[in-house]
Order: C-alpha cells, then sequence, then structure tokens
C-alpha cells in the first residue's frame, strides 16, 4: 500500500531527532533508508509503526491517516534489530501469535502459520523454540511473523546486521525475492551502503534527522545532491571550487557547467578520473602519493597542490603503468562530475 | 599451575564436605532419631518404630498449629506476591520520580531482624486496640516477606527484553493480551520460586510469629519451641522430620513445574 510521511517531526527532551522529514512510497515498492548511526533511521521506521509518536507531521498508509492510531491498529509488520521472537512459544506459536490474539481458531492458526513458514522455507521446524534456531532461521521466523497477517506494509530495521557476512548477502537477496513476490510495500532501514545499493527500488539517505535524497540506487550514487550523499555512498572526491557565470574550473582546462554560483563541492567519483602521461604545459594533474591493489583496480592518490589528494581508481591493466613519483595527468569527461552545495548551505 | 590447581581442588573439596557435614547432618541425624522406639531423644537410635508419628497425629494441639501455621503462610504468600509482583512491575518498568527511593524503602524490611518487624507490628498494632492474632501474624509476616518476593521478581523483569511487547503490540494484541501471553509467562517462573520461598519461610519462621502470634492459636514454630522447652521427647524429632519431608515436597514439586535451574534469577 502507498506510504506518505509528511513534515515529521520528532523531538527527544532537548535532542531534534526527525526535522520535517518526508517519504512517498509506492505500492510494492522496496525502499531502504540509509545511513550513519544515530541518524533517526529507528525513530522514523517506529513513528510509522505507532510505537514512537511524532511531535509534528503525518503519516498516512493507503488512504488513511494513521498518525495517532495505536501500533495493534495499524496493521504494520515490523522485523525488529533483535528479531523479538517470544523465547516461551515455539516457531508456529510465533508465527500464529498475530492471528491467536485475533481469535482465529487453532486449527486455522496452524495451517496459515505453516503455510507463511513453507514460503520461507522453514516448514520442517515449527516445533522448535527460537533460542535452538541460527540468526538466520531466527530472522526469517520474524518475517513469517510479520508476513502471516499480510500487513499493509513491512518495515525492517537492520534485519542483517546480526548474520555474518556471507549467509547476509544471500539473505539479502532472499528478501528482496520473497517481498516482490508478495508484492508488499517495504521499508528497510540499514546504515550499509552496499546492502542499500543491492536491494532496494529507490534509496532514501538520511543525514541529521533529514532525508537529504530519494532516489534509485544508481541515481543517488551517480548524482548525489548533497556532499554528505556523495561521501557515504562510496567513495567521492570532494573538491572545493568556485562557480561564476554558471560554469567552474575542475582543474586547469576542465570547465563543468553548474547551476549554483559561488563556493561549491565538485563531487568526482574516483573511477571516473582518467590518468595520462603528464604532455608539456599545465593541464590538470600532479604527483602519485600512494598506490594500492583493490581487487581487479590499482587506487592512486595524486597531491594535485590542493589539502586533499585526488583520488583514482583505475583498471589494473593500463593503471599498472603508473607507480608512486610519477607525475600524471588528470582527465574528467563533464558528464561524471556533479556540483553540490557544501553541506551547511543546503537546504 | 598444575600444582595450584591441585590445592585448590583439595581445599575447594574440604570447605564443600564440610557444608555438606554441617548441612546435611543434622537433619540426618533429627531424622534418625525420629524413628526411635524409645522414650528420649539419643544417638543413635535404637530400634525402629513408626510410634513417634503416630504420637504426634493424636495430638490435637499440634495438629491445630499446623493448621494455623499453614493458613499464616497460605494468605502471606497471596498477599506477599500480590504486594510484590506488583510492586516490582512499577519498580521496573514504571517512570516516575524517587523509584530507587522507593525500591529502597520496599526491599529495606530484608535488613531488619524478623524479631524487630514482630516487635514493631506488635507496638503499633496495640496502638489502634489490634492484637496479636493470625491476622497481625500474616500481617507482620507479609511485611517480612515482600522484600523476597520483590527482589526476585524484580532481578527477572529486569533481564526481559522490552521489545518483545513492543512486537506483540505491532502485532495486534491489546496491553492486556500482552502481559497475559508474553510478560507473565516469562516471569512466572520467579513468580512461583518466590511464592515457595515465601511460603516456607512464613511456614517455618518464628522470630516475628514469636511476637504477633495469639497464645490461643499458636503457628507450628511457636509451638515447637515450646515443646522443646517442656517436652524433650523424639515427638519433636518426627515433627522436624516431617517439616524436613514437607519443605523437600515443595522443591521437587517446583523443580519438576519450573526447573530448578530457571529459580537462579
Ligand atoms: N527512546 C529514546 N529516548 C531518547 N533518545 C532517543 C531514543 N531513541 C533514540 N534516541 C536518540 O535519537 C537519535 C536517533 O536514534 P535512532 O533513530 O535510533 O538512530 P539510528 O537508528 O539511525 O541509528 C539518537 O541520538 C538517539 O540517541
Ligand atoms: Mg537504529
Amino acid at each position: 500500500m502507498h506510504v506518505q510521511i509528511d513534515g515529521i517531526d520528532k523531538w527527544f527532551g532537548a535532542n531534534h531527532v526527525l526535522r520535517r522529514c518526508d517519504l512517498s512510497v509506492e505500492q510494492g515498492e522496496l525502499i531502504t533508508l540509509l545511513g550513519p548511526s544515530g541518524c533517526g533511521k529507528t525513530t522514523l521506521l517506529r513513528c510509522l509503526a505507532g510505537f514512537e509518536l511524532p511531535d509534528g507531521g503525518s503519516v498516512s498508509i493507503g488512504e488513511d491517516n494513521v498518525t495517532h492510531l495505536a501500533p495493534n491498529h495499524r496493521n504494520v509488520g515490523f522485523v525488529f534489530q533483535s528479531y523479538a521472537l517470544f523465547p516461551h512459544l515455539t516457531v508456529v506459536e510465533n508465527v500464529g501469535y498475530g492471528l491467536a490474539v485475533r481469535r482465529v481458531s487453532k486449527a486455522k492458526r496452524v495451517r496459515r502459520a505453516m503455510e507463511t513458514l513453507e514460503l520461507v522455507g522453514l516448514q520442517q521446524f515449527g516445533d522448535r523454540y527460537p533460542a535452538r534456531l541460527s540468526g538466520g532461521q531466527q530472522q526469517r521466523v520474524a518475517l513469517a511473523r510479520a508476513l502471516v497477517l499480510q500487513p499493509k506494509v513491512l518495515l525492517l530495521d537492520e534485519a542483517f546486521n546480526a548474520l555474518d557476512a556471507k549467509l547476509r548477502v544471500a539473505m539479502q537477496v532472499e528478501l528482496r525475492k520473497l517481498v516482490k513476490k508478495v508484492g508488499i510495500t517495504t521499508i528497510c532501514v540499514t546504515h550499509d551502503q552496499t546492502e542499500a545499493l543491492t536491494i532496494s527500488d529507490r534509496i532514501a539517505v538520511m543525514f541529521e534527522g533529514r532525508i537529504d535524497q530519494m532516489g534509485t540506487p544508481s541515481e543517488v550514487y551517480e548524482r548525489p545532491c548533497t556532499a554528505f550523499v556523495a561521501d557515504f555512498l562510496g567513495t567521492a572526491n570532494l573538491l572545493r571550487r568556485r562557480s561564476e557565470g554558471g560554469s567552474l574550473e575542475v582543474g586547469p582546462g576542465i570547465r563543468i557547467s553548474s547551476t549554483f554560483d559561488g563556493g561549491v563541492i565538485v563531487v568526482v567519483r574516483p573511477e571516473d578520473v582518467m590518468l595520462s602521461q603528464p604532455i608539456e604545459g599545465d593541464g590538470w594533474g600532479g604527483r602519485i602519493t600512494f598506490s594500492r591493489l583493490v581487487g581487479p583496480s590499482i587506487e592512486f592518490e595524486i597531491d594535485t597542490g590542493e589539502d586533499r589528494p585526488v583520488r583514482v581508481l583505475s583498471p589494473r591493466r593500463g593503471g599498472d603503468r603508473y607507480s608512486v613519483g610519477d607525475r600524471v595527468a588528470l582527465a574528467l569527461s563533464s558528464r561524471d562530475a556533479c556540483v553540490v552545495l557544501p553541506h551547511q548551505e543546503a537546504s | 599451575m598444575g600444582a595450584v590447581d591441585w590445592v585448590g581442588a583439595v581445599v575447594l573439596g574440604c570447605v564443600a564436605c564440610f557444608t555438606l557435614l554441617l548441612l546435611i547432618m543434622p537433619s540426618v541425624i533429627v531424622v534418625a532419631i525420629s524413628f526411635t522406639e524409645k522414650e528420649y531423644i539419643g544417638f543413635p537410635p535404637e530400634g525402629f518404630s513408626f510410634r513417634w508419628f503416630v504420637e504426634l497425629l493424636g495430638r490435637d494441639q499440634i495438629i491445630e498449629s499446623a493448621v494455623t501455621s499453614l493458613r499464616i503462610a497460605s494468605f502471606t504468600t497471596v498477599f506477599a506476591l500480590l504486594l510484590g509482583v506488583s510492586a516490582a512491575f512499577a519498580l521496573v518498568r514504571g517512570r516516575f520520580p524517587g523509584r530507587m527511593a522507593v525500591t529502597a524503602f520496599v526491599v529495606a524490611p530484608q535488613m531488619l531482624p524478623g524479631m524487630v518487624i514482630g516487635i514493631a507490628i506488635l507496638f503499633f498494632g496495640a496502638y489502634f486496640a489490634f492484637y496479636q492474632s493470625d491476622a497481625m501474624v500474616i500481617i507482620a509476616m507479609t511485611v517480612f516477606c515482600l522484600p523476597f518476593a520483590v527482589r526476585l521478581v524484580m532481578a527477572r523483569l529486569a533481564v526481559l527484553d522490552p521489545t518483545l511487547d513492543e512486537a506483540s503490540v505491532g502485532l495486534g494484541a491489546t496491553k492486556s493480551q500482552t502481559f497475559l501471553r508474553i510478560t507473565m509467562p516469562q516471569v512466572m517462573p520467579a513468580v512461583i520460586g518466590a511464592g515457595a520461598f515465601v511460603f516456607i519461610e512464613a511456614f517455618d519462621n518464628i522470630t516475628v510469629a514469636l511476637f504477633t502470634s495469639s497464645p490461643r492459636g499458636r503457628p507450628l514454630s511457636v509451638e515447637l519451641y515450646n515443646l522443646v522447652q517442656f517436652d524433650s521427647s523424639p515427638i519433636v524429632a518426627a515433627l522436624s522430620s516431617l517439616e524436613i519431608l514437607f519443605a523437600l515436597l515443595i522443591m521437587i514439586v517446583l523443580a519438576r513445574s519450573i526447573g530448578l535451574d530457571r529459580l537462579r534469577t
């Protein structure tokens, strides 16, 4: 179902945790709230579920304004970071719990619980207690417990954190397949950019209680609209420049257009910078101060005389011609640079 | 290292044996004596018979005081649990000013000897023309036992994950459904443990009962105390044996129903 958050504010004492957050999620969409720890992701999710009452703004699910509705009347599925499985109930009883409190008959309850467990591949574990399941299995029980109620929205708070790296990737893929199969609107929370880029239809990047940018993974990666977003997703060179009359100079001879005037930051991904042998004259370039092998690529740091070196990622073949101490020229296609306002001036 | 470990094991073994000896031996001796054929207390017992148990059951006064004790223990258990469980919830989950102070106040009687509580309630009651009676024992005993109940339940509640409650409400349960289906089942082992503890304490405590019980309806502990002073027949041993058996039964039922290890909160 469609989810709409309008101008949500939340204070914890003097701590302004959510600052006029807006978020709009389409039916069946899988979006991720991505941001550093402490930026308010969990709080925003809890406002959606009704565990936290916002101090301002509104939350709508489908056609209904649910801002002041108690959590037990929202029919929102919530998967907690710790899974919060009931330790004194078996897997089937955990999954059937939401049906039991709705006074669904025992036979029907068990049947629906088993069907949902089958969906997550745990049908043979129905009689176990949660303590006797692995982390990945516990997570799937928590998922089944939420899904069995056919909620309007599924919310997952750092659901993959407790899993080891390999299992995490497998579960991320599995989750995406599952929610797409069920067709449920899903909002995940994470501080892990790889996870966000892997599973989401769209990503909402959060910073200090605000949603800085919302877009598809490639949009937010390629066209970040704040320096924070650029820096948080992958690595980026943040170059301070002055823009005048609708254009600016990244380096000698490299001009790109800009919609802002004044002090700006040019975001350049390391893989978009090309290295070449320096030609006589004064093009953009510098001396290599550091290099290291990163899988199939080589990462260089090039001292261009600015306070921070420019980072460049080159394919290993071709990149291995250069070594520390060499002078190199830098090139950049204007398509690959992106101009943003410095953080303090961002709206 | 090896030598130190070895010395440690020997010392630990000695301490364990000594403790076992001190704890178990007197009970074993009492139980053995209660089966004697003779008229006097002596160890080792001579012969084997149930005559002192039969005699015990024939004494109306002892039976009456046992019933009194059972009544006192039952009421005390109910009151201490009702008050103790509610207090523990308020003190662990509640958010009100002075929570720490109230906690200290509720568990304070644990620091006082039972005698002090007994005398205090006796004098305080007299002020309202309320005198020694079963009711007074129950009140004093409840005050005396409350801290144990509160502490046991608080310890259990403190380690309960509050997100379980949120998970329950998120799945559509009301507050009371959550309390009955999620919170209570997990607190229950501590409540049962506290109940057993309070029951046994209220049943055989003498320091509180001595000052607050009526001379016409003495609890078993006071009766036994009087018996030892005026009558040194093995009937005292027989009574003690029954009390040991009684406590043992409670422990077994407890272990069967919730598991002994779950009592350690
Ligand atoms: N119940 C609470 N009481 C007070 N402060 C809180 C509470 N929950 C969260 N906060 C504060 O709100 C901020 C955002 O927290 P949270 O939403 O958990 O961040 P995230 O999930 O992004 O790591 C943090 O500074 C945190 O300390
Ligand atoms: Mg969080």
